[in-house]
């Protein structure tokens, strides 16, 4: 058995996590009520065949990886040497992505997309951040009063939505 | 088979419309808009474009929607040959041969044997569905729901297997997203799965949602993760989208024998347009003579013609299991049954039935986006290209936009966007850990419907479990998954001493 790599390290941890999401799966089977009336199929069957799938594929890939065959990754070459994820970068999309979905339906569709274009646009390395910001901000715009005016699409408004359309009136 | 051809010819009459044609150049170029942009395939494109077509009549949602179809298969090989970056496994290999034949100056030339190719591909598989699909919903008819359970079965293990690096990793993404399917109220009993207390949770998870945010949030979180700041090269187009009287030489044949590999593994599930492009590939590759054959690896137009071909053809392919069956058979494929599903339509063999003049304008407008496709692109080339020149950060900015915008859009739902979130890291650690994508989408679609043939078997049998064996059909289907499972190390063992070939070459 060959020494577990660190990429290695982290599929296992993907792994070990598929894993609790199949005992999660059996728990929750387990805990469905039936229904009263005689129904000849039971509601668990499905869900037990689905969790013991992911539960054997998930110790399928441990044993993968035990055995020195740990993934890699996309657009990586089998030769090419282990690259540390880079977090941060993730880190301000994922922020920037939760804080849309947070603020959407509170301060408009304007504000959230304007975020959330931004934390992208940063993240990818665009530097001037208010020039972006600014950008953001004419593309959120449009892309509210294209849909909700063309299409139909209703997206939720804020003051800022009423009082660009009121100016355009 | 006179019928046929007489509803096709109803098809088009409804479609030859002028306001409907105006509705399929509009689908044209979105579709093709969407699909150039790096990174985006075909099963995306449609995915993001799919909110576009919901508030017009349906006839003309159809054509669009055959438009944007065509669009986006297109668009991506652009992408690849230029660009070298394929939106998806069926332009892998376009990207092979079609970005050596770029960075050698030819261009153009792949550009056009890859257009011209995709329309002759797109055309006689068209013809190929129109002939294939009633017969196949005609025999579907008479299906058990153990047959039906069967073919699904039969499905997964084929998309599960064929796909990605190994095959345990295609089954844990299929098993991932069998479990994402089980989220919700079970149809039958009504009993809550998966739901943790979480109201919006009981319809279950939105599958539009699903693609959205595995293809593009997930891309997007990769792309992240493996950033660097260099800027990506683009090679510039020498001279005319054109072919040169020899081109057209070498490219025709392979067109042929693409559309003749890639339209029958569409039909038959062989997971997805990896398998069929391939193939093509090295069949070309065998046939070429002398100079042509040298050039293999060095940017060959036939290896550009022939999986091009293939790619399309397969995806027509794909399209008769889903319009016969009701079953999807590729990621794309399954964008188009939420589309129908969107439109009120449900796949399946009763549609012919039910719904001829739907299918049939279906059909033609297949045929009329292939055309426009061709009229709109070939000129236009240099017009897409310059979109492959929007700066990465913009770029991806206004994809993440459009992906929350869909996943928001369809419901407007704020736990979609949560989903969302959740689905787009699935996607990114799919991705990390070569986790192939397509399996997860099938069985989020396919899942659900699975267990509803299964229950309505043992309805029918009154709990008998061997129902579920019964019949011709379910015993050579699991003799065929048996055989799947053996013989697939042999099958391996030849497609790998092919690729290994490819890169000792590039």
């Amino acid at each position: 058995m060959n020494k577990v790599s660190q990429a290695g390290k982290g599929e296992l941890v993907f792994a070990g996590a598929l894993f609790l999401v199949s005992l999660v799966v059996f728990w929750d089977t387990s805990g469905l009520v039936l229904p009263t009336n005689n129904t000849v199929i039971s509601p668990r069957t499905f869900p037990y065949a689905v969790a013991t799938l992911l539960m054997l594929a998930s110790l399928g890939i441990a044993w993968e990886v035990f055995r020195g065959r740990a993934a890699i990754p996309e657009g990586a070459g089998a030769d090419s040497t282990f690259q540390r994820a880079d977090f941060k970068t993730m880190l301000i999309i994922l922020i920037g992505i939760g804080l849309h979905t947070f603020l959407l339906e509170r301060t408009g569709y304007i504000i959230a997309a304007t975020i959330s274009f931004w934390s992208v646009a940063y993240a990818f390395g665009a530097k001037r951040i208010v020039r972006v910001g600014l950008i953001a901000f004419v593309f959120s715009a449009l892309v509210f009063f294209s849909f909700t005016n063309l299409l139909d699409i209703q997206l939720p408004e804020w003051f800022i939505e009423r009082a660009i359309s009121k100016v355009g009136s | 088979m006179l019928d046929n051809f007489n509803f096709l010819l109803d098809g088009f009459a409804a479609a030859f419309v002028f306001s409907n044609l105006i509705y399929g150049f509009i689908g044209t170029f979105l579709g093709t808009l969407v699909g150039v942009l790096p990174g985006i395939g075909p099963a995306l494109a449609i995915g993001l474009l799919l909110p576009i077509t919901l508030t017009v009549q349906p006839t003309q949602a159809l054509i669009m929607f055959a438009a944007i179809y065509y669009g986006a298969m297109y668009g991506g090989s652009t992408t690849s040959i230029l660009l070298n970056t394929p939106g998806e496994s069926g332009s892998v290999i376009t990207a092979v041969e079609g970005n050596k034949m770029a960075r050698a100056g030819r261009a153009a030339a792949a550009l056009a044997t890859a257009a011209i190719g995709s329309f002759v591909a797109g055309t006689i598989a068209t013809l190929l569905l129109a002939m294939a699909a009633p017969e196949l919903a005609e025999i579907a008819l008479t299906v058990q729901p153990a047959g039906f359970l069967a073919l699904i079965i039969t499905a997964f293990a084929t998309v599960g297997t064929l796909l990605g690096s190994s095959r345990i990793r295609g089954i844990l993404s299929l098993a991932v997203g069998l479990t994402v399917g089980l989220v919700g109220a079970d149809l039958q009993s009504g009993s809550l799965r998966l739901t943790f207390g979480n109201r919006a949770a009981i319809d279950g998870i939105e599958t539009v949602t699903v693609i959205v945010a595995l293809f593009a949030l997930g891309e997007i979180f990769y792309l992240a993760s493996r950033f660097n700041h260099g800027p990506w090269q683009v090679i510039p187009i020498g001279g005319r989208a054109i072919m040169s009287k020899s081109d057209l030489k070498r490219s025709w044949k392979p067109w042929l024998r693409g559309t003749a590999i890639g339209f029958p593994l569409g039909v038959v599930p062989a997971g997805g347009s990896e398998v069929p492009t391939f193939l093509s590939y090295a069949v070309e590759r065998k046939l070429a003579r002398g100079k042509n054959r040298e050039e293999f690896g060095h940017g060959a137009i036939e290896g550009v013609a022939g999986p091009e071909a293939a790619n399309n053809a397969n995806a027509a392919g794909a399209l008769v299991p889903l319009l016969a069956l009701g079953l999807p058979t590729s990621a794309t494929a399954a964008v188009v049954l939420v589309a129908f599903q969107s439109y009120s339509i449900q796949p399946g063999p009763l549609l012919f039935m039910t719904n001829p003049e739907l299918v049939w304008a279906l059909i033609a407008s297949l045929f009329i986006g292939n055309t426009l496709l061709l009229i709109l692109n070939l000129p236009f080339i240099r017009f897409w290209v310059k979109l492959l020149y929007i700066p990465r950060p913009y770029l991806y900015a206004g994809i993440a936009t459009f992906a929350l915008l869909g996943a928001y859009a369809l419901n407007n739902s704020i736990f979609d966007l949560q989903v969302a979130l959740g689905v787009g890291m699935i996607g990114y650690l799919f991705r990390r850990f070569a986790v192939p994508i397509t399996p997860m989408v099938i069985g989020v679609i396919l899942g659900p419907l699975a267990e509803l043939y299964y229950k309505r078997a043992l309805q029918i049998s009154q709990g008998d479990h061997g129902v579920l064996l019964d019949g011709p059909l379910t015993k050579s289907l699991y003799l065929f998954l048996i055989l799947l499972i053996f013989l697939p190390p042999i099958y391996r063992r030849f497609i790998g001493r092919n690729r290994g070939k490819t890169k000792a070459d590039s």
